[in-house]
């Protein structure tokens, strides 16, 4: 249900079924379920790469068409790399841009950590916008397990 | 923030003490964690801060990958690639960028940003990055002319 920017009321102002239904029910409904893809693999994923590429091009690449405003990203998972010296990186990209100003460094090659990140986008324009989850490693292997999450939200 | 510039000077500073970076969201908004092997000391505390506070990122971005070498026609009309720099802190360092080994001085005083043209002659890769990154920048822009 779309969002509809509220009207600012004045006196003698005619207030209809229609006028209600767009100001009270569809914004309420609006707020209740907001602009949200989430995906949740089933299987884990491995890197090489010593630059950025899509875990999976397919289903780590959300999409949601907003009003404008801020967009919540919510990633987590576990991931370990082969050689405790190197560094695994995962961030995001915005529609196809990796933001660098954000993400994950890890180090761990003795047990598999918990990676997570939260990130809010703000001043987001209107229109669809994708978020891919990327990653890349200094050297050797970065391996993310399965049960990861990525979620983004209209907020 | 450049996360990797500053994962990176984080690890010159804590060592092994390092395990990564990530981030969540507090009241204020964005909250960058610094995880670490063990509950950390005030030493290693105060470590990590004084890198944190001396942060200063410098964010690269180009409008465009390659461009086409204007040979021997005119530079003026030549085809040219846009690199927009962003250093965010109000009391951000003066930028100098390093394109093909020379330098380049910005003016980023005004809203923190500044821009520089990218445009060649002949053929190559034209690699851009900035001078004394450490703790600042992360990437270096490569522009193909081809």
């Amino acid at each position: 249900m779309a969002w509809t920017t509220p009207a600012t009321w004045v006196a003698a102002t005619p207030l209809g079924a229609a006028q209600l239904n767009e100001q009270l029910r569809d914004n309420l409904n609006a707020l209740k379920t907001p602009p949200t893809d989430v995906y949740n693999p089933a299987g884990g994923y491995s890197t090489t790469s010593t630059s950025y590429v899509d875990v999976d091009a397919t289903n780590y690449n959300l999409t949601i068409t907003t009003t404008g405003g801020d967009i919540l990203i919510i990633f987590s998972g576990s991931g370990a790399m082969t050689a405790s010296s190197n560094v695994g990186y995962v961030t995001v990209a915005l529609d196809g841009t990796d933001l660098h100003t954000a993400g994950i460094a890890w180090t761990s090659a003795a047990t598999y950590g918990d990676l997570s990140f939260t990130l809010l986008l703000e001043g987001i324009a209107a229109g669809s916008h994708s978020v891919k989850l990327r990653y890349k490693v200094s050297a050797s292997t970065l391996t993310l397990l399965s049960g990861g999450h990525l979620a983004i939200r209209e907020v | 923030m450049d996360f990797e510039a500053l994962d990176a000077a984080l690890r010159a500073a804590l060592g092994e003490d390092m395990v990564g970076i990530s981030w969540g969201i507090d009241h204020d908004g964005n909250e960058l964690r610094v995880h670490v092997v063990a509950f950390p000391d005030t030493a290693t505390t105060d470590a990590a801060n004084a890198v944190i506070a001396a942060h200063d990122p410098v964010l690269l971005q180009a409008d465009k990958t390659s461009i086409t070498p204007y040979g021997d026609g005119a530079p003026e009309s030549a085809d040219r690639a846009t690199i927009t720099v962003w250093a965010p802190r109000e009391d951000a360092a003066p930028v100098v960028l390093m394109v093909e080994g020379q330098e380049v001085a910005l003016d980023t005083s005004v809203d923190g940003t500044d821009t520089v043209e990218i445009i060649s002659q002949g053929s190559g890769v034209i690699d851009i990055s900035v001078k004394n990154p450490t703790n600042r920048c992360s990437r270096t822009l490569s522009i193909v002319a081809v």
